[in-house]
């Protein structure tokens, strides 16, 4: 990827040929929030004096900065391979060293904090204490949106035999990618430095959310923050075991939704579909997936600071999961996806969406049994 | 940036109010909206951008329907305000035709987006306006169809853009351009009314036609019905060469005129040639890096580095060469002719069929033995597949030029086989004291074909480069019209060529203000536009 | 209407002003000159037929030459009185074509082609016979000259030959056109398939269109349901077309038999544009045909019926008329008859 300064000027001056791909440039058919508008904006904020940058103007242009899930389906299309989600990410740093951070998350940190105590609280209740030792081989972090899928995670590994699987016990159950996200890099730098000593009992940390696995691969590197596990997407523990899951019942039809930090940041597009096809008869593909999936609209914190172009961008998702006809037997329309954050955006009245870990659960568990 | 908030037009707040009841929460007044609506592609436009000259003609607020009836309330409401309104697409009009150059209302189109209709027996599929032309290929693919219509714009303009400027694609020679392919439209006219116009009625009068290509002038095209294509069975893609460019134009004109539809034919002059020759054929996920050299590099250096980046194995002097045709235009456009074929391999003539397999495999063997005779050297399919996968990288280009600190713009006209060399002389002549020039052939007919000229140059600074590029433009133009050919074969006239428009028209220009003043009585449609 | 008649006597010759108010223009200039003097007159122009109120009816039969011939370019410029038949054989000698229309167009001057046009002047690999019109002259409604510009496309602007095409006469007189032309193509061949319903004929005409098939000429007969189909072009080419409707006709149903043009009709009848989308569910009566078929509709012709002289109102034509002809200089939309 080209330097800041190169990736704005590439920017400001193409043809906008990415703009087809972005999820909140679709959803709310605006050109203020086109890839390229957000990265010629940030150019634009950058070169103002420190005065300018305080002023009521400029407060208004920042938040085009937090119009991004850091989907990446436009660096997919882009010739000069610029990756605009994490240069936003740097505008949004810089935004918040001059107090013009977005109003939606001004109390991000201590929200994230508590979020992240919540989550692991829960594990800590629900998980048997033998079963979250401060060493393992392999270390479970469920993530603070559904800290609940760590004992289904446990159950579906009993049922193959890998009970050494434990449960990571850490005192924030996050990653961090909230914070990331926000741009408060120095909170993030202090999570990642606290988060690398809790886990260093471990070999390898199966991290269940997508953006969080991705950032302890990419970002917490970048950030000089190593970690002693080698870090793993629950896809990639299960996949080799995908062959041996003891399949009792398969759901008729669902179609399979790609996370896009799952899917185009770490690549991983295959290992679950292999999975998600042991527990569905007909997996169904979107007319754009893999590379080319569209976002559900749950990263970059657009949830909370955009919450209607959030749910917008989900909708989009949805249209084609709506057309497809009904299952036979009558229940609703289901999208599988392996991101709880997915999940969440994807969850409608009329559509279910499961997590992948809950569906081999469901398919594996023993007849008349829990 | 403030600048912005202070010019919205007196008596604007009334006409929000009206207009939020109309689309509620879909109006905005925001600074950051209506400086992102304040700029088109137009490469003029792109000169003050270096310079913070970012929004020179903001729009007071910018509306997004959803529907032809909020459409014609939202012009109800302008035209009794006198309000002007721009309609808008996806904004890659390269001529400034969307620019609102009174201010007023911007109406963005792209929550119109759905497909309404589709009857692939009768080939034809119905979309609303605001679609951009990806996602509706995109659709169509779905069901095993095509539009045809691959402008390089694709990626970042509408449907109803398309129809408003009359564009054409790159395989116009099989599918025709937009107007070939429009079988109706509804539009909403200046004074809200709204038509429901048919071309595939032969035997009466083509109204769309007049509504096609009116950029935005005449009223606001809100949905229309074009024909569609299975998707093509096969695909031949060949390349050849011809010694001189006149040469490749010819055996196109006899290709042509023997009844052959080729999807695509492209010819490359001798410059154009030049710079295609050895175009890595790199994964379209991984574009060729050429390592970043810590050697202070002069703009113009950066430039060459740029325009021909991804193109393994070109040697230095070849570099040499495009730098002393940068520096010295003059020089090398005119004894370029002279110079170049003694360096290079020929004109590159890119030739496709594509549609039922026995019926493209028929045209390309007729087209092969035609080309042969026409002294073609046959390059394989090689040069033809690669064209068609990176098709649409050109346009990255563009951005590093600028970043040096130079400009490029194209010039896309046509004429008739007769005048078409002389048009290509015409025009390079023009040119060539002010600029580096290249051009190439496509969209052929049987009757004619057009010529696409790129050129770049640099100015000293922002007024110079301003000043040629107005000159160039003159120039270039002004020879056009000379040779008797059109300014304008599918990038639209806008307003860089307005003042143009009388020499092209001459009195059926009157045809054109009468159709104004019948749809747009009080002159609300995108004015300043199109000469009018 | 004295002063006048002098007036239009200098303008074009005493021997071509006849009987009451007609006159015989002979050049583009000349037709301007006199609508100009009607206009001032507030009189009224038509076409050799009953005008109304003080009028001059305009006979185009002088203007019959053919201004240049462009064999590079495959293009001839016309003047708008020369029939179809007389400009066909001149190009024809040098082996090119205009392309097929019915022979009850055969007669028609250039004018009233391109001023009135009729559903059935159109075929596959030609379109329709306006669509042959790369450039037109004319004259306004207050006198003047206009040209279009000659060029293969444009994307300046409306297409204001429109205001002429199609016209007939209201916006403004045709006083000249430049055509397309094609060379004739090396091998001319014929097929045709009976069927047991009409529908399934015009299915495989439809089928043959969409997938990208350009044919001379297509028609399908309602009585016995027939479809025929005229090729010609490069050998192979046409061998490749050839193939494809016969697989076509197979599978929906056809058998072959000899081809046999159907017998032509004569004079106007009726005749009604069909968008390929509805050209399957037309009722046909037993002699109608569906004919002049192109890339986005046909035609249905009934020999055997009277024309269909109703005229669809065109808020859009009415409001360019008012603009262009405020006081009525030249006849309102659909007052000529069709020629």
């Amino acid at each position: 990827m080209p330097d800041l300064e190169t990736s704005i000027s590439d920017c400001t001056y193409c043809p906008k040929l990415c703009r087809h791909t972005c999820p909140v440039s679709n959803a709310e058919a605006r050109e203020t929030v086109t890839p390229q508008a957000k990265m010629s904006t940030m150019g634009r904020l950058r070169v103002l004096d420190s005065g300018a940058r305080a002023s009521t103007e400029a407060r208004e242009e920042t938040e085009a900065l937090y119009a991004c899930t850091g989907c990446g389906a436009c660096g997919e299309f882009c010739n000069h391979d610029i990756a605009v989600g994490p240069s936003l990410v740097r505008g949004r740093e810089e935004a918040e060293r001059d107090g013009r951070g977005h109003p939606a998350l001004r109390d991000l940190v201590p929200r994230f904090e508590a979020h992240a105590e919540a989550a692991a609280a829960h594990v800590r209740e629900h998980i048997p204490a033998r079963r979250r030792p401060a060493e393992a081989q392999v270390a479970f972090l469920p993530g603070c949106e559904d800290p609940g899928i760590a004992s289904t995670l446990l159950a579906l590994c009993d049922r193959l035999g890998a009970e050494y699987v434990a449960v990571a016990d850490v005192p924030r159950a996050c990653g961090g990618y909230p914070l990331w996200a926000a741009g408060q890099h120095d909170a993030f730098r202090l999570h990642a430095e606290r988060f690398a000593k809790e886990v260093r009992g471990y070999a390898r940390l199966v991290v269940h959310c997508p953006a969080c696995a991705w950032l302890m691969k990419t970002e917490y590197p970048r950030f000089g923050v190593p970690l002693a596990p080698r870090v793993e997407h629950t896809t990639e523990l299960l996949e080799t075991f995908a062959e041996r899951l003891p399949v009792k019942r398969k759901r008729a039809r669902a179609h399979y939704h790609d996370p896009c930090y799952l899917g185009r940041h770490q690549r991983l597009y295959d290992p679950p579909r292999r999975l998600a096809g042991r527990a569905v008869d007909e997996l169904w593909e979107f007319s754009r997936a893999r590379e080319e999936a569209e976002c559900s609209g749950g990263g970059g914190l657009l949830p909370v600071t955009m919450p209607a172009t959030a749910e917008a961008i989900a909708d989009r998702r949805l249209e084609e999961v709506r057309e497809a006809p009904p299952p036979d037997d009558g229940g609703r329309r289901a999208v599988v996806t392996a991101c709880p954050t997915c999940a969440r955006q994807l969850r409608r009245d009329d559509v279910e969406a499961i997590d992948l870990v809950a569906l081999l659960e469901e398919a594996t568990r023993p007849e008349g049994g829990q | 940036m403030s600048s912005v908030a202070a010019s919205a037009r007196t008596g604007a707040s009334d006409l929000v109010a009206a207009l939020e009841k109309v689309c509620p929460g879909r109006v905005s007044t925001r600074a950051p909206d209506r400086v992102a609506y304040a700029r088109d592609l137009w490469p003029r436009g792109l000169l003050g951008l270096s310079d913070g000259d970012v929004a020179p003609h903001p729009p007071d607020a910018v509306v997004w329907p959803r529907s032809t009836d909020e459409v014609v309330e939202i012009v109800r409401l302008a035209a009794r305000t006198r309000t002007p309104i721009v309609p808008f697409g996806a904004g890659s009009g390269v001529c400034g035709g969307a620019l609102p150059i009174h201010g007023g209302l911007v109406v963005d189109l792209k929550r119109m987006r759905r497909m309404l209709a589709l009857d692939a027996d009768a080939g034809s599929a119905t979309f609303e306006a605001g679609i951009i032309g990806e996602h509706l290929e995109h659709e169509l693919n779905r069901h095993g169809l095509t539009m045809g219509h691959f402008p390089s714009s694709i990626m970042c303009s509408t449907y109803g853009g398309w129809l408003a400027a009359r564009s054409a694609g790159q395989m116009s020679t099989r599918y025709g351009k937009i107007e070939d392919m429009c079988r109706s439209l509804t539009f909403v006219d200046g004074a809200a009314r709204v038509h429901q116009l048919d071309c595939s009625a032969a035997g009466a009068q083509d109204l769309a036609q007049t509504i096609i290509g009116s950029e935005g002038t005449l009223g606001i095209i809100t949905q229309a019905t074009c024909t569609v294509h299975p998707m093509p069975e096969a695909r031949v893609m060949r390349g050849w060469s011809f010694p001189r460019v006149g040469a490749g134009a010819e055996a196109i004109r006899r290709l042509l005129q023997r009844g052959l539809r080729p999807a695509v034919v492209r010819l490359y002059d001798e410059l154009d040639s030049l710079l295609h020759r050895n175009e890595k054929d790199s994964d379209d996920h991984a574009p060729a890096k050429e390592p970043r050299s810590d050697e202070p590099k002069s703009a113009l250096d950066e430039w060459i580095h740029a325009i021909t980046r991804g193109r393994g194995g070109i040697g230095d002097w070849k570099r040499g060469a495009i730098r002393l045709a940068l520096t010295r235009p003059d020089l090398v456009n005119r004894i370029g002719g002279a110079l170049l074929p003694w360096v290079q391999e020929g004109c590159l003539l890119v030739v496709g069929f594509e549609g039922e397999r026995s019926l493209a495999e028929a045209e390309a063997k007729a087209a092969a033995i035609e080309l042969t005779r026409a002294g073609g050297k046959d390059l394989g399919p090689g040069p033809g597949e690669r064209w068609v996968k990176h098709r649409y990288s050109v346009s990255f280009r563009m951005s590093k030029v600028f970043d040096a600190g130079a400009f490029v713009d194209t010039m896309e006209v046509a004429t008739t086989w007769d005048k078409l060399m002389p048009l290509y002389h015409a025009v390079r002549e023009a040119l060539a004291p002010h600029c580096f020039v290249m051009a190439h052939f496509s969209h052929a007919y049987v009757e004619g074909c057009s010529i696409y000229f790129t050129f770049a140059a640099r100015g000293s600074s922002r007024a110079d480069a301003e000043r040629r590029y107005d000159d160039i433009w003159r120039a270039g133009l002004a020879a056009t019209a000379r040779v008797g050919a059109t300014i304008s074969h599918h990038h639209g006239v806008g307003l860089s060529k307005a003042p143009f428009m009388p020499e092209e028209h001459g009195e059926a220009m009157r045809l054109y203000r009468a159709l104004k003043t019948a749809l747009d009585p009080d002159g609300i449609m995108n004015p300043g536009k199109m000469g009018l | 209407m004295s002063g006048v008649r002098e007036r239009l006597e200098r303008a074009v010759g005493a021997a071509n002003v006849v009987g009451a108010a007609t006159a015989r223009p002979g050049a583009s200039a000349e037709i301007a000159e006199l609508v100009r003097i009607v206009a001032e007159g507030g009189g009224r122009v038509g076409f050799g037929v009953d005008v109304k109120g003080a009028g001059l009816s305009l006979d185009l039969g002088r203007m019959v030459n053919v201004l240049h011939l462009d064999q590079s370019s495959l293009l001839v410029t016309a003047q708008a009185g020369i029939t179809y038949a007389r400009l066909e054989e001149l190009v024809s000698a040098r082996g090119m074509t205009l392309g097929p229309v019915p022979p009850a167009s055969l007669d028609r001057t250039l004018g009233a082609l391109l001023g009135a046009p009729r559903p059935s002047e159109a075929s596959p690999a030609h379109g329709t016979f306006v669509g042959r019109a790369a450039a037109v002259a004319g004259v306004l409604p207050d006198g003047t000259e206009v040209q279009t510009r000659l060029a293969p496309r444009k994307a300046t602007g409306p297409d204001l030959a429109q205001a002429l095409i199609g016209g007939r006469g209201s916006l403004g007189v045709i006083t000249a056109a430049t055509l397309r032309l094609r060379r004739r193509g090396e091998v001319r061949e014929e097929a045709a398939f009976r069927f047991d319903a009409p529908r399934a004929a015009l299915s495989v005409a439809r089928a043959l269109l969409v997938k990208g098939a350009r044919p001379r000429d297509v028609s399908v007969l309602a009585e016995p349901p027939t479809l025929l189909v005229s090729f010609e072009g490069p050998a192979a080419v046409v061998e490749a077309e050839r193939a494809l409707t016969r697989a076509l006709a197979i599978g929906a149903g056809g058998s072959p038999i000899p081809h046999r043009a159907p017998a032509p009709w004569a004079g106007r009848v009726l005749e009604r544009a069909l968008p390929l989308e509805r050209v399957l569910d037309v009722a046909l009566a037993k002699s109608a045909r569906v004919v002049g078929w192109h890339d986005r509709g046909a035609a249905l012709v009934d020999p055997a019926a009277p024309p269909d002289t109703s005229a669809t109102p065109t808020p859009l034509l009415d409001a360019w008329k008012r603009a262009l002809d405020p006081h009525g200089t030249l006849p309102a939309p659909g007052e000529t008859p069709h020629a």
